[in-house]
Parts: C-alpha cells; structure tokens; sequence
C-alpha cells in the first residue's frame, strides 16, 4: 500500500513562497483506482510527482510497498529522437526487464506495426500516448500514475486500456485530471485538490458536485 | 517482472548495495542510447564517436611535424602531438558534451530511476571512452608507421590517463551545474576554452618553460596528469614535472564539488 502523511510542498516563486500542498494525507490500498481532480494550477502534477518519487516533499512523508509507474502523460515518458523499439529496450534496461516478451506485449498492445521502427518523435500524439501506456502497462506495476487521463487514445484504444486494467485486478490506479471523462471511465473514488488541501468525498458524484461547484 | 528496486523507501542500509546495482544499470543503458541517438544506425555508426577524435589527431600531429615546432630533445613529434592532443579533446568534449546534457534530457526525469547525475555522469564517460579509444587506436597507428615507439612504461601511461578522465569527468559535471545556472556560461565557454589551452600542458613541457612560469603553471591540475602520460609514453629519458598526490587531491576536492553543484541542479530546473 501508498501513504502518505502530512505532505507539504512549496516552491519560491519571484522571491515569495507558494504553498503547493498543504498537509496532504492520503492512502491507497492495492486495486484501487482514485481519480484526483483539480483545476490547473491547484498542485494536481506536484501531488504526482512526489508520489512517482521525482521530488522531494518539504515536510511529511510518502511510503510505499508498491512499485510506482512513472506519470504517464501526453509524451508518456519516451524519447523522440529514438525509434519505438530502442525506447522499449531502453526502458527494459533501465527497470531492469526482459525485453524479448516485453517487445511482444508492445508491438501487440500498440497495434503500432513498423511505426515502431520509425523515431517516435513522427508519431501521433496518440500513439506515444498508446507506446507509454502500453510499456507501463508490460513492466507490470503496481500502481499506475496517469497525469491528465488517457486522452490521447482513440476509443477503440481507451477500451483496450479499460479491458487490460480490468484484468489487473490487484493494480492500483492513481489518476489525476481536470476533467471527468477519462475518470469516469477508470475511477471508483474521487479526491477534489483545492487550496492546498486534499478533499475526499464519499462518492464519486459529491466529489463532481464540490468540483463543479468550485469550477 | 520488476525487481523490487523500484520501490520508494530507500533509506534501510540493505538497499544501498541494490541502489547501487540500480544506477549502474542506468548508466549502462544511458551509454547506449546516447551512442544510438547520436550516431545513429545508419553509415558507420557510432565508429564516428571515435573517428572524430582521432581526425582532430591526426590533424594537428600532421600540422606539428610539418612545422616542426612544439617539440624539443628525445620526444618524438608524432607522440608529443598525439599525447597532447587527446588531452585537449578529452578536456573540451568533456565539458562541452556535458554541459548540455541535462537541457537534452529533461525527459527522462519522468523515470524515477534516472538522475540528473547519472545522465551527466553517462554523457561525461562516453566521452572519455571515445577519446581513449582513439588515443589507443592511434598509438598503434603511430608505432606501426614508425613514428614512436610503444609507450616506455604502459602502466604509468594508463594511470596518467585515468586520472586524466576523473578530472575531465569530475569538470563535466560542475559544467552542467554552470550550464543550468546561467546562461552567460553558453558564451563566455568558448572564450574560455581558448585561455585555458596554455594551462592544459599539452603545448609544451613544464621543463621546457623558464623557470617563473614552470611554478605558475604547475598550480594547473591538468598540466600534472599530461606530465606523467608523457613520462609513461616516452620514458624517464625525458623530464617530467608533476606530483600525483597533487593530482589527485585537485581531483578529491573537484569531485566533491561536483557532486555537491549536481545535487542543487534539480532544484534549478524545477525554478524555472
């Protein structure tokens, strides 16, 4: 499981100080799928980014049992000047992976064919979007990191993703985004970020009635 | 599948031999796709990494033995070039390499596993490996046409260039730090490049040199390691000026303030 206790971040900005995140506590059991959302600007990409462990929180602190995806986004964390396999086996390298079954899995989740022999940098916004999901999706994680949902698949790609995530049952989802669509379809609980502070809601719909309501 | 490195708390003293593991990986696969990126598949390949350095070489040891200037004494031209030339390949690529590294590859912070250091530390060790490649390579050339002999003492020579790479390396990284922290070091390190030239050592040897400008010019670290590569190459016949305690206490205390200057450029990026 994820904790997080009494997290604050801050960052100076033009010689003052701007409180990101507040005293956030937060915890995630294996399986769930949480959706945070928040308008831009309300720390939604910091909350992330401190629990895929690319920063450091000022104060509290973050544990975790499970092994963390890093923020899956709209370049989906691969490089542009290298074709799709050589970012595939990259990635195998660095998570340490074995990029025989790994290559597999890709080519045939992607349906990216001989695109994946071409730099990814003359891909489509979708289908970076489709290599990085996938490429989490094959090193097995336990908790996936979506930042601003996965809007860059066609639907036939969406229900794809909503078909594999299914099937990963134990697989934790930590989603965040400023819109309810990509949410709607792979959450169960909502967190609204305002304020610095982390607002949990019992259900999915008084979480959208407080969002909208601050919208 | 995933070994279970990937996950966040990090500080028990049993996942310090796994971190380490971990980052030797990364670096590994940083190489690799460096040489890839740059070089590319296509033509030769990556032979350009070394063929670069080795045109530089080649060119000035030509350049050298034509005018026949720089040398004096026993020291052969083509090795004196040859010695020198690569000292001053691997000082500039270091940092000129290296300094942008980080600019290039903000992308791959999204993956926890990979550092800043490790990325500039990858780029800073390509190109050391590059410009050793080409030296040895050149050695072997040089002594099949008989224009020097194979180097008097190998094992000095190597140790010289060894400690050579930790300080081009060890100055990579402060160059990154410089890079981030403004951009005026863009412009001024060319400049700056060309001043530092008389103070590598690889024009002359310190011998050479009245004796005022021999103290001053042995405050230079560089000038230290050059010395002794050439006393490996060319043997206790010619005299040679250095201290390696020196060497490597300048090499200690740049390291330690790399290290500290890499560690405060996350915190530069995430101002901007």
């Amino acid at each position: 499981m994820l904790k997080v206790q009494n997290v604050s971040k801050s960052y100076p900005l033009q010689g003052q100080v701007l409180n990101v995140l507040q005293g956030i506590n937060f915890e995630l059991l294996p399986g769930d799928k949480v959706a945070v959302l928040g308008r831009n600007g309300a720390g939604k990409s910091t909350f992330i980014r401190l629990i895929g462990g690319l920063e450091h929180p000022d104060a509290g602190q973050i544990h975790s049992s499970m092994s963390i995806s890093w923020p899956l986004g709209y370049d989906g964390g691969v490089q542009g000047s290298l074709t799709g396999l050589d970012n595939i086996y990259f990635l195998c390298r660095i998570y340490g992976a074995d990029p025989l079954s790994i290559k597999d899995f890709v080519a045939d989740f992607t349906e990216l064919g001989h695109f994946l022999w071409e730099p990814v940098k003359t891909y489509s916004s979708g289908m970076r979007g489709r290599l990085g999901f996938a490429l989490s999706m094959a090193f097995n994680f336990d908790c996936l990191l979506i930042d601003e949902g996965l809007s860059a698949g066609d639907s036939r790609f969406t229900q794809r993703c909503h078909d594999a995530l299914q099937a990963k049952q134990d697989q934790a989802i930590l989603m965040v985004s400023h819109s309810q669509a990509s949410i709607k379809e792979f959450c169960d609980k909502a967190y609204v970020l305002q304020g610095g502070q982390l607002h949990s809601f019992e259900s999915m719909s008084s979480a959208y009635a407080f969002y909208e309501g601050r919208h | 599948m995933l070994e279970s490195s990937l996950r966040i708390s990090q500080n028990k003293p049993d996942q310090l031999w796994r971190g380490v593991k971990v980052q030797w990986r990364v670096i590994k696969a940083l190489i690799l796709r460096e040489m890839i990126t740059r070089f590319g598949r296509h033509n030769i390949g990556f032979l350009w990494m070394f063929i670069e350095p080795m045109m530089f070489s080649i060119g000035i040891t030509v350049l050298w033995a034509w005018t026949g200037g720089h040398t004096k004494g026993t020291i052969p031209v083509a090795g004196f070039a040859l010695t020198g030339y690569s000292a001053i390949v691997g000082w500039r690529n270091s940092i000129n390499r290296t300094s942008g590294s980080i600019k290039a590859n903000r992308a791959l912070l999204y993956h926890r596993v990979i550092t800043i250091f490790d990325i500039a530390f990858s780029r800073a060790v390509l190109e050391f490996m590059a410009v050793s490649v080409s030296l040895v390579v050149l050695t072997f050339a040089f002594v099949r046409l008989d224009l020097m002999d194979l180097p008097a003492d190998p094992l000095q020579a190597v140790l010289a260039w060894a400690l050579l790479g930790w300080f081009f390396t060890a100055a990579g990284l402060v160059s990154v730090y410089l890079d981030e922290r403004s951009e005026i070091f863009e412009r001024v390190w060319h400049v700056f490049m060309y001043l530092t030239l008389p103070l590598t050592g690889a024009f002359s040897m310190v011998s050479w040199l009245p004796t005022g400008a021999q103290e001053f010019i042995l405050y230079s670290p560089m000038v230290h390691g050059v010395e002794m590569l050439r006393e490996g190459y060319f043997g206790g016949g010619i005299r040679a000026e250095y201290d390696i305690g020196y060497f490597v206490t300048c090499n200690l205390v740049l390291t330690a303030v790399a290290l500290l200057l890499v560690r405060r450029v996350g915190k530069l990026l995430r101002a901007d």
